[in-house]
């Protein structure tokens, strides 16, 4: 590796553990440090005297929050986030197989989403600007940005499940057992992810072929007498990807946000319904798990796309 | 109109989109090229010299339309056969050289792959080995250094002087019968643009070629060109045999054009200079010169005027031509040798 | 400047303008209060009395959705206002001054654009309790970073001009180069930012009503409506399909619209 190559990969490296880092101090804090009687806020105004008490007695509230946040921390450093306050078992393996389901769907979901953004706004560019073909895609990835992910994701249910009975309402994916339920279970929770990020990518690349297409270079292949399809795949295509791949890096961090929506729309089991539940039934200990193992994901995965982005392009923007 | 005749354009007229009407950008404009044979077309910016030299590929685009006339290469009507054929056509028996070279090579490509996916499509004769080893003499013959790896680089990585010569290269590789060169050194400076001409005429000389070589600068299409001809905002002014066109230029407008050349020894003539720059907007509809010809009377901006012959081969398009010879002195003297 | 946007983006801007007009007048259109009760009405199809129904306590769909659209533009409009205005403000004065505090600063709002928005949103909405204020702080705190680099990219574009280091060399100060150079060049990508932001604050706050986290009651909110009327689809689908599709169909529109803008804008550039 190039010695300014190295150099941006540590700088982003050492940025991403102190975002990591200033994570944990804000989820910590954000919980259990916040000016004003912490007990009383995480339960509420009704809360009792006696829930109160217990709730200190658990979080071990009359040490101060910087000793706190250190235990805390070097609980997690070592494996240990902590026992769950309404399941009174350790939280890391919930928090375990939680992330698992989430990274599974969001896997797939980002996966299938790339050749069928890209593969459309190919399509809607090679067909005339405007035209009948290229207006359909053109508004379906406007709605499909448009529409929120749980509103899509009801639509589907309702149209796909309950009418149509093709796949099951809900994403149970503990009970599905086989390979073919496992993709049933799925098939609507991948389907509401992919709306909106294809229709980002597709946009992208459908703008970027058209700026492409006016180049001198794409002229010139077709004045060579070279035909339609080759021009637009190898001369046009590779230089119109760079703003797909960072649209499809954008995506990827998108996903850490998007599947807590999908996740509580079909129930399924994943970080993301965790972190919400654990909010509503004030489970502290796996409020901070979920959103640090969260926070960490969003993290590393938009570090990834950043350095996947940086050692693609250059040989794509060789001018 | 003979049978040696590769390239006849015939009455062309072609207008460009102008917001919501049309504006004509060549008017009844014909030539023709013989097989073998260099037509130089000089003119200004704005001349419509460029948009000619497109058109003999049969390019179309959506702000542009042929209102009427023919291009013909060989038989075929460019403009009235399927779109197969003139593909068929397209750098295979007309190459085209455009004015910036670098910029016509797709920059995610190595520059070997351009030629061989060229290659591979006009000449499926050709097996792999021959094309490699056609590659590699045709960027040798274009004087780019060590081309046996010079395939593996990116256009990026050659020099502009160097990215122009494989423009070149690249439209002379399916060994065409006609070339057409859009201003190939313009904007080169003077060392680079002999060695472009040298280059261009060791080409002519070995592949029989035809041209059609675009340029503002006469002394340059002087040197290489058999043939002349001067547009002036979309029409055709003169056109002859180069020597005479320049040496004896006899329509106003290529008077004044090689007037303002400089001699080795003299500065350009101040007086022979032209009023202002071409303006679109204040062109007449007779002859499109008069608002600035020196010698225009005021029927000339409503009076269409004609390509007339006045010797044999050399044709004007001014009907004061008689009348101004008498005024004017040779300029051959201008002419750098 | 209306005429150059296409009657697609014409569309999609009065149809924001509408929403924005019924939802400000949402008090005097609405034909009952949102969360009166009619007794017995549960769940009733549309009828001359309820133009959409009612939902699962009986009130009127066609007056929550007023309503839920009046908190959801004013809530959006105001994330957004927060957002565009801190945001544009450092932007443009970081894309100006450059040197070390933009360094600085630029990777403060890096580490601080390492939390997932929804991931802090929900963080701080249930350790602070819900609450209209609250979620238009945390939203239009949260987009302020985006909006900032956007505004700063656009600065960096237009600061190299002429016209800016002509102002500098005659002296002029920082606040009067933004306002009187910078501004109106750089205008047309506030618009944008504006126009896109509002969207995605809506679609950000509906969803948090979606998952619980959004206003407490009385005020009804599209997000809260689809929540709650979503496991009873069966019995009636008003309630969740008349704030979905005025959901849907407002940031549809505001997306139609920044699109006409970005394309005029474009097309005057070149």
């Amino acid at each position: 590796m190039s010695r300014p190559l190295a150099r941006l990969v540590g700088a982003r490296l050492l940025l991403s553990l102190l975002s990591l880092f200033a994570v944990s101090v804000i989820v910590f804090a954000v919980m259990e440090a916040l000016p004003g009687d912490t007990a009383q806020r995480i339960l509420g105004r009704d809360a009792t005297a006696q829930s109160l008490a217990v709730l200190r007695a658990q979080l071990h509230l009359e040490r101060p929050a910087v000793e706190r946040y250190g235990e805390w921390l070097g609980g997690v450093l070592h494996g240990d986030f902590g026992t769950s306050l309404v399941a009174r078992r350790p939280v890391l393996p919930y928090i375990a197989a939680h992330l698992g389901n989430s990274l599974l769907l969001a896997g797939i979901a980002l996966v299938l989403h790339i050749p069928l953004a890209v593969g459309l706004g190919l399509l809607g560019a090679a067909t005339r600007r405007d035209g009948p073909i290229d207006t359909a895609i053109s508004a379906a990835a406007l709605l499909g940005m448009s529409l929120p992910e749980f509103v899509v994701g009801i639509v589907l249910i309702s149209i796909l499940a309950t009418t149509l009975g093709w796949f099951p309402p809900l994403a149970l994916l503990d009970e599905a057992h086989s390979v073919g339920a496992v993709i049933s279970t799925l098939f609507l929770p991948v389907l509401t992810l992919n709306f909106a990020m294809t229709a980002y990518v597709l946009r992208q690349t459908r703008n970027a072929m058209f700026d492409v297409l006016r180049s001198d270079y794409v002229r010139m292949a077709t004045l060579r007498g070279l035909p339609r399809g080759h021009v637009l795949l190898h001369h046009a295509l590779p230089n119109a990807l760079a703003p797909a791949i960072n649209a499809i890096a954008l995506n990827a961090g998108w996903l850490v946000g998007g599947v807590v929506v999908v996740e509580v729309v079909f129930n399924y089991p994943g970080l993301g319904r965790l972190l919400v539940e654990s909010i509503s039934f004030h489970d502290v200990p796996m409020i901070q798990a979920s959103a640090l193992v969260l926070s960490a994901s969003y993290i590393t995965i938009n570090l990834a796309a950043d350095m996947a982005t940086v050692l693609l392009t250059p040989k794509l923007r060789v001018n | 109109m003979t049978a040696a005749d590769l390239l006849r354009v015939e009455r062309l007229s072609v207008d460009y989109r102008d917001g919501e009407g049309w504006r004509a950008v060549l008017r009844d404009v014909s030539l023709t090229i013989a097989a073998g044979e260099v037509l130089g077309l000089a003119g200004e910016s704005g001349s419509g010299k460029s948009t000619l030299a497109a058109l003999l590929l049969g390019e179309t685009r959506p702000e542009r339309r042929v209102r009427s006339g023919h291009v013909r290469f060989r038989e075929h009507d460019l403009f009235a056969s399927p779109r197969a054929v003139v593909q068929s056509l397209r750098g295979r028996r007309i190459g085209f050289v455009p004015q910036n070279g670098g910029a016509a090579l797709t920059p995610t490509m190595r520059v070997g792959r351009l030629f061989f996916s060229l290659l591979r499509h006009h000449r499926p004769d050709l097996s792999a080995r021959e094309i490699r080893a056609r590659i590699e003499r045709l960027l040798g013959e274009v004087g780019i250094p060590e081309p046996a790896s010079a395939g593996r680089r990116f256009p990026h990585q050659f020099s502009g002087g160097q990215q122009q010569r494989i423009a070149l290269a690249l439209a002379l590789a399916c060994e065409p019968e006609l070339l057409v060169l859009d201003e190939p050194t313009t904007g080169q400076d003077a060392l680079l643009r002999q060695a472009l001409i040298a280059l261009l005429l060791t080409v002519r000389r070995e592949h029989a070629l035809a041209m059609l070589f675009v340029t503002h600068d006469l002394s340059t299409l002087l040197q290489i060109c058999d043939r002349a001809a001067v547009m002036y905002a979309g029409d055709i002014v003169e056109i002859g045999p180069a020597r005479d066109v320049i040496e004896r230029p006899r329509h106003p407008y290529t008077r004044a054009l090689v007037a303002a050349l400089p001699g080795l020894d003299r500065p350009p003539d101040p007086r022979a200079a032209l009023r202002g720059g071409l303006d679109w907007h204040a062109v007449s509809d007779g002859c499109r010169f008069a608002p600035r010809c020196p010698s225009a009377t005021a029927e000339c901006a409503t009076q269409r005027q004609t390509l007339t012959e006045i010797a044999p081969g050399h044709a004007i398009a001014c009907w004061r031509a008689a009348a101004l010879d008498e005024a004017a002195a040779p300029v051959a003297d201008r002419v750098p040798a | 400047m209306a005429r150059r946007l296409s009657r697609a983006a014409q569309v999609g801007a009065a149809i924001v303008v509408i929403y924005a007009v019924v939802s400000v007048a949402a008090p005097w259109l609405a034909p009952h209060l949102p969360d009166a009760v009619f007794v017995g009405g549960a769940f009733e199809p549309p009828s001359h009395d309820f133009w959409l129904g009612t939902d699962n306590l009986g009130r009127d769909v066609l007056s929550r959705v007023l309503y839920g659209g009046r908190a959801v533009l004013l809530m959006a409009g105001s994330a957004t206002a927060i957002s565009v205005a801190i945001g544009g403000t450092l932007g443009m004065l970081l894309g100006l001054r450059r040197g070390l505090l933009d360094q600085v600063l630029m990777r403060l709002l890096d580490v601080v654009m390492s939390v997932p928005p929804i991931i802090f949103a929900l963080l701080l909405i249930g350790a602070l309790g819900p609450s209209a204020p609250l979620i238009v702080v945390v939203v239009g705190l949260l987009y302020t970073p985006n909006v900032t680099r956007v505004m700063r990219a656009a600065t960096l574009a237009v600061a190299v001009e002429d016209f800016i280091l002509a102002a500098r060399a005659r002296g002029e100060s920082g606040a009067a180069i933004v306002l009187r150079e910078l501004l109106p060049n750089v205008a047309g990508a506030l618009v944008i930012e504006f126009s896109v932001r509002t969207g995605f604050a809506a679609i950000f706050i509906s969803g948090l009503g979606f998952l619980g986290f959004g206003a407490p009651p009385p005020t009804p909110d599209w997000g809260i409506m689809i929540n709650e009327g979503r496991s009873t689809m069966d019995a009636s689908i008003w309630p969740v399909a008349a704030p979905a599709a005025c959901l849907a169909l407002m940031v549809t529109s505001l997306n139609l619209f920044t699109d006409g803008v970005a394309r005029a804008i474009d097309r005057a550039a070149r």
